[in-house]
């Protein structure tokens, strides 16, 4: 329970240097923002003024950043420019697409690059390694949106198997979700892969064979977990990565989701969604890690003691 | 002192790197094989290798330098024979204008590579600083440098990339500054733990003992083990940067059109995907073969710098030089 | 009929650098219920017999002639299920360090209960309380509480209690011992031996000791096997091996080590150079090249084993005839000792006073109180110009952090320390510099205090150049000699630090510790790294340097013979503290402290018959935490002698009439010098 509460204090800082980040975004972003209200109503300088008077423009910068603590505090994102809309409900509404997209993927990365890292991880040099070096090589070196268009010719154009584009149903998650899982499962391939390698040629593997623990004991029970436990923590400082790289995909592939929205807030600099999206995706990112912590914490107890001396 | 969270926060340091690097760890081919496979077999892949890296880097230089000489083509003078298929003529095909792809390709890598080289630069020159500042300040401005870093770490590099796009506007060097700025947070994380590692290091504080001053132990031990460290990072960093910057111009974000540009053009391509497959396979392909590069350098870089046996430069270097001590003697 | 046989037994690792062969012709047997000691320096090959025998070689490498039998069964011809069958189960062992030989992610009951369900079908409740009754059975206490522990939650001994308790789940025939001792302090290493002579005799179970101290061997193995470059080059009963050792390496080994009754006036005799590299040798005695009998027969052709009476064999060509003192043997008093010099007081060249060093921890929570470790608590020490004080102690006493407070890389958080006079803590930054050039350091492992990417010369005449010294010239001048003074060719300044051996590096760093020409050099465990015979050389090394520069030397090492032999006068450190002082024959012959006298028991002779007739060791226990340190003495958790008074009131460090001074309210009894001497 220490090591929980530790870990919060310890992410508390970053969480507000996001709110910090996320507030100087309306400061960063060139145009002012009432007039970018405004825009195509041949509002007079009066109105934009008193825009600006409306949205608290004209206060000294800390109490401004006080306020947009405080409104977020009790859930408050602003509302959109465009559509006047809460940006808290535009962007809740908007994320389990996005994240059931970005979990897909996740699931591809980990499902063809664990047992690939493994397989070649306990073999090395084997035939089966040497595929899965050339394999993670080209993984990593092939870009999603690029990997997404070849599968999509292969796929929905030549063989017509698969649809091209969303159309609501669950086949229609695949290409995208391969695509955009490849590159990591890659990553994960080499990371899992070089492990293995070093656990087996530690001095507990070998005092496990000494008891007389069969090979594939030593495997599961012994170098598994503890070659699992980077992985896990590469995951965690990817996540934020793979989240943008699906809200791409979903462009792509016309989904609707957070990347599309976020996209076109961006151009239209609709300044409280980009501000929103910042604080959304800092948030689940110091959450995943936190997450990610707690269960490297349950894996690998050593990151959990409180120390002695060494 | 093995607190708790030190010891997750060395593995995240460590595994920053990864962050940094989509070659995540540093893979060290040479030394990797050492075990198992016997030497003259490493010793034909090296020499494969050297000379795939060499041809590799030799048509680099020449599609930056010297397009023309490659493609002999206009990359953007429109022709009749529109999407045509590839063959001799074309050998990649023409687009929906008549422009030759081939050309394109080979123009088109000029910006990409232009962008990422210099948003590397950027990357290096700031986190450097950053990171060296961390590793050396006095521990209140350390702990406050690197919480800055924690935060920009903390959000995805191209949601960084694109909002400063968003802030200074769209083209080529927005790019680069992009890219740069993007990596700064990660290269700076390396940088600092490597600094503070390096400090630790027993030959440094043996340095100290004979009354080394901080500004020559910094020259004589620390920069010479970090430039390695940092020529290992940039290398790295080259292929995630390429595709950063092909991201944002697949995002339009890039050059203006009509210019050739790899991550444009694989966009432009992907409307006539069912008819023409070659507008977007060749610039894709050609970013891939990219990136493959760069992470190769970098294992390449890697292996060489290891200090410590390696691939053996250095002692090749050294008895070069006896050699010619000797014949001068 | 003997339980284990290995004949002829010849293994192949097959690496880039070409076909290695660690094991080379190898025969020899166990008896049930018999230790025997495979002793040899690192690289002779024992571990890998070790290896051998379970087939586990690392990959690469194979059995590639010979046999194993083992309870009449052939091991090398055993299917790898059945072989499987037997690890652990009447074969097991037990390995160097339990920090990495167990799986930190797993607790010690679920691999104890691994261990004993891969051998016995039972169930998991039988497992667990099999478990405890193993972990009693090795004298772990409170049992029951230790099954759900984490390796590091454990300390290294219980660690290697633990390692213990998983190889005898399955009480086997035979168990295999790799340096089951070396990783841990002589106190600890004293239990865990006892330990294994105990279990071996109520389990009646052989072991085969693997291991590179004599000390170990003379003590606890029936028989030995001495193994040198892959070969065995002397085998006999322990005794017999000990009085009357027959190859030139044995004899030159036992000659090597420094120990605590030699007489600290006469050189070690050290071997020169270092062992063949294990590719492609020619047929020859491979000792040759480092055997001052060697003949041109050593050279040309392979020795043979030799029976002699009593199982005696030996492949030596030239071997040492009968036992007493050898006629060729340099016998040279090198020095005379500094006592008489130390006694007369002269203003102490180097002053420690009441220095005190604590580092702060993490505290447990945010809002916890902050903690500290107190490595040194209050040390008050004089060192005279040109004696070599010794500061002996098991880990985690401080002694690390005194002499990295000496040269100035830690500041004492009180406490002064002058030399010459002056005070180093309250020094102005450039002055200190300047003063530094006397206060110079070796550490332990000179494989990493030594710039990777810096040539030899460079390395040496980096403090030359960081003080200003001397033209360019000059210093090239100076590497030369100082690579001369070290004993290293002089070619050895074009290369990198890596391609050095270890005894070699050691020499580097002597040198440059001796470039600004100190008046002091601290050396931190200076030969702990190394191999016996290699130890010797730098020994000697640092006796003549000592006697070519006039150095003083502050030793800090755990290793109480080798100080005894090197040192005028040994600090013993416990927790901390300093708890006794003296001249160091003075603190050997009669030792007042009850903890310096325990660990002069702890230590193992090599000489099987003392070492058989001494009582069992009195350190019993562990190592308090330095976070919260004992009250009153801090030994008083685990001394004999302890009553409430040591719990209440801290004893200071006194002399008394005439005696050197300890720390202890209840100082032992001493008797006067001589009588001891002559018992010895």
């Amino acid at each position: 329970m220490g090591f929980v509460l530790r870990r919060l204090s310890a992410s508390l800082p970053v969480l507000l240097g996001i709110t910090v980040v996320a507030f100087l975004l309306i400061h960063l972003m060139p145009g002012d923002p009432a007039k970018v209200i405004l825009f195509g109503s041949n509002a007079g300088p009066d109105q934009i003024s008193a825009l600006r008077q409306q949205l608290g423009l004209n206060e000294p910068l800390w109490r401004q950043y006080f306020h947009f603590l405080d409104q977020l505090a009790h859930g408050n994102l602003g509302t959109s420019y465009l559509t006047q809309n809460s940006v808290a409900h535009e962007l809740v509404s908007r994320t389990p697409s996005t994240l059931v997209l970005t979990a897909t993927a996740l699931l591809v990365a980990i499902v063809v690059g664990v047992p690939l890292g493994l397989i070649a991880g306990v073999r090395p040099n084997s035939l089966v390694d040497r595929l899965a070096r050339g394999f993670s090589f080209l993984g990593v070196a092939i870009p999603y949106f690029f990997l997404a268009l070849v599968l999509v010719l292969l796929f929905s154009v030549r063989l017509q198997l698969l649809p091209a584009i969303d159309d609501g149903t669950p086949q229609a998650l695949i290409i995208p979700a391969v695509s955009l899982g490849w590159g990591y499962s890659a990553i994960l391939t080499r990371l899992i892969r070089g492990r293995i390698i070093e656990e087996y040629r530690s001095d507990y593997v070998r005092s496990a064979r000494a008891r007389g623990c069969p090979e594939w004991r030593v495997l599961l029970r012994h170098t598994l977990r503890n070659s699992s436990i980077p992985a896990i923590t590469t995951i965690g400082l990817q996540f934020g990565n793979i989240l943008t790289g699906a809200a791409i995909t979903e462009v792509i592939f016309g989904r609707a989701g957070l990347g599309s929205f976020l996209a076109t807030s961006i151009t239209n600099k609709n300044i409280p969604v980009v501000q929103g999206a910042v604080v959304l995706i800092g948030i689940g990112y110091v959450l995943i890690n936190l997450v990610v912590d707690l269960i490297v914490g349950a894996v690998d107890p050593r990151t959990r003691l409180t120390p002695a001396i060494s | 002192m093995t607190g708790s969270a030190q010891v997750s926060q060395q593995q995240r340091e460590d595994l920053q790197m990864a962050d940094v690097q989509t070659t995540d760890v540093v893979v060290r081919p040479a030394l990797e094989n050492a075990g198992s496979s016997p030497r003259f077999t490493s010793r034909i892949v090296r020499r494969i290798a050297q000379a795939v890296l060499l041809l590799g880097l030799v048509v680099v230089l020449l599609v930056l330098v010297a397009p023309g000489l490659i493609a002999h083509q206009s990359p953007i003078a429109t022709g009749d024979n529109i999407l045509t298929a590839p063959g001799h003529a074309h050998l990649f095909g023409t687009d929906q204008l008549g422009r030759d792809v081939f050309s394109r390709v080979i123009y088109g890598s000029r910006p990409v590579l232009m962008a990422s080289l210099a948003g590397v630069a950027l990357a290096t020159l700031a986190g450097v600083a950053v990171g060296v500042l961390g590793g050396f300040a006095p521990r209140m401005v350390r702990a406050l440098v690197m919480r800055v870093v924690d935060v920009l770490l903390s959000l995805p590099v191209l949601l960084i990339a694109l909002i400063l796009i968003a802030t200074v506007g769209s083209g080529l060097s927005s790019i680069a500054i992009a890219v740069g700025i993007a990596f700064t947070p990660g290269f700076a994380r390396v940088v600092e733990s490597s600094v503070r590692k390096l400090r630790s290091v027993e030959y440094v504080q043996a340095a100290k003992v004979f009354g080394s001053g901080g500004v020559r132990t910094s020259f004589r031990h620390l920069l010479p083990n970090l430039a390695t460290e940092v020529v290992v990072l940039i290398s790295s960093g080259v292929g995630w940067a390429v595709l950063t910057a092909t991201t944002l111009s697949f995002l339009g974000l890039g050059v203006r059109l009509p210019a050739a540009d790899w991550g444009s053009d694989l966009a432009a391509g992907a409307t006539n995907l069912s008819t023409a497959w070659w507008l977007s396979t060749f610039p894709g392909a050609a970013i891939t073969l990219t990136i493959l590069l760069a992470n190769f350098l970098g294992d390449y870089v890697s292996a060489v710098l290891d200090p410590r046996g390696g691939l053996g430069l250095r002692r090749g270097i050294r008895s070069f030089r006896t050699r010619q001590k000797g014949t001068r003697a | 009929m003997s339980l284990l046989e290995v004949a002829n037994l010849r293994t192949e690792i097959r690496t880039p650098d070409g076909v290695v062969c660690p094991v080379d012709d190898v025969s020899f047997t166990v008896a049930p219920g018999e230790t025997v000691g495979l002793v040899g320096e690192s690289g002779s090959g024992k571990t890998m017999t070790g290896m051998s025998i379970l087939r586990l070689l690392p990959s690469g490498g194979s059995i590639v002639g010979g046999s194993i039998r083992f309870d009449g069964r052939e091991l090398a011809e055993l299917s790898s299920t059945e072989m499987r069958r037997l690890r652990g189960n009447e074969i097991a062992m037990i390995f160097q360090d339990p920090m990495t030989s167990l799986n930190p992610t797993r607790t010690i009951g679920s691999q104890l209960r691994e261990a004993y369900r891969l051998h016995r079908d039972v169930s998991r409740a039988d497992a667990k309380r099999r478990a405890e009754e193993v972990l009693g059975l090795v004298g772990m206490p409170r049992p029951r509480e230790r099954l759900g522990d984490f390796p590091h939650q454990l300390s290294g001994g219980m660690r290697q209690r633990a390692m213990i308790a998983i190889a005898l789940i399955c009480e086997p025939k035979l168990l295999i011992a790799d340096e089951p001792t070396t990783a841990l302090d002589v106190s600890i290493q004293a239990q865990i031996l006892e330990l294994l002579a105990d279990l071996k005799s109520r389990l009646n179970m052989a072991i085969l000791l693997v291991t590179h101290d004599l000390g170990v061997i003379a003590g606890h193995a029936d028989r030995v096997v001495v193994m040198y470059a892959g070969r065995v080059a002397e085998q006999a009963g322990t005794a017999d091996l000990f009085a009357d050792p027959r190859h030139r390496y044995t004899s030159a080994l036992f000659e090597s080590m420094p120990t605590l009754e030699m007489d600290a006036g006469r050189s070690l005799a050290a071997i020169p150079g270092i062992p063949p590299k294990l590719t492609d040798l020619a047929p020859m005695c491979r000792f040759a090249p480092r055997c001052r009998f060697a003949a041109d027969d050593c050279r040309t052709q392979d020795p043979a084993l030799v029976l002699s009476p009593g199982g005696h064999q030996h492949a030596c060509l030239h071997p040492r005839t009968s036992a007493g003192p050898d006629p060729d043997r340099r016998e040279v008093l090198v020095r005379v000792r500094r006592e008489a010099s130390v006694s007369d007081r002269k203003a102490p060249l180097l002053e420690l006073h009441q220095v005190h060093k604590a580092f702060p921890l993490r505290a447990d929570s945010p809002l916890g109180p902050r903690r500290q470790v107190h490595a040194v608590s209050g040390v008050s020490l004089t060192v005279q110009s040109g004696e070599t004080v010794g500061v002996v102690g098991e880990s985690g006493c401080g002694k690390t952090t005194i002499g990295r407070m000496l040269v100035g890389l830690d500041r004492p958080s009180s406490g002064s320390i002058s030399f010459e006079g002056r005070d180093l803590t309250t020094m102005r930054r450039g002055e200190l510099r300047h003063r530094r050039r006397n206060l110079q350091i070796m550490f332990q492992d000179s494989a990493a205090a030594l710039d990777p990417r810096m040539p030899v010369a460079a390395l040496i005449q980096e403090p030359l150049i960081a003080q200003r010294v001397g033209t360019r010239r000059q210093r090239r001048a100076e590497v030369a000699e100082l690579l001369e003074a070290v004993g290293l060719p002089s070619d050895a300044g074009t290369r990198y630090a890596h391609e050095f051996s270890g005894g070699q590096r050691q020499r580097i760093a002597m040198a440059r510790a001796l470039a600004l020409k100190p008046k002091i050099i601290v050396a931190d465990e200076p030969v702990s790294a190394l191999d016996v015979s290699i130890q010797a050389q730098i020994l000697n090394l640092m006796r003549s340097l000592q006697d070519r520069y006039g150095l003083t030397y502050v030793v800090i090492s755990h290793d109480l013979s080798l100080l005894k032999y090197l040192a005028d006068r040994i600090g013993v450190m416990y927790l901390g503290k300093l708890v006794e002082l003296g001249t160091s024959n003075e603190v050997y012959r009669a030792p007042r402290h009850p903890y310096t006298a325990g660990l002069i028991a702890a230590i193992p002779l090599p000489d099987p018959v003392r070492e058989r007739a001494k009582e069992e060791s009195t350190l019993g226990g562990e190592l308090p935490s330095a976070i919260d340190p004992p009250s009153g003495c801090r030994f008083r958790t685990r001394c004999p002698r302890a009553t409430d008074l040591c719990a209440q009131v801290e004893p200071p460090l006194q002399e008394s009439a005439g005696l050197h001074a300890v720390a202890c309210h209840y100082p032992l009894d001493v008797a006067p010098v001589d009588d001891i001497a002559v018992a010895v």
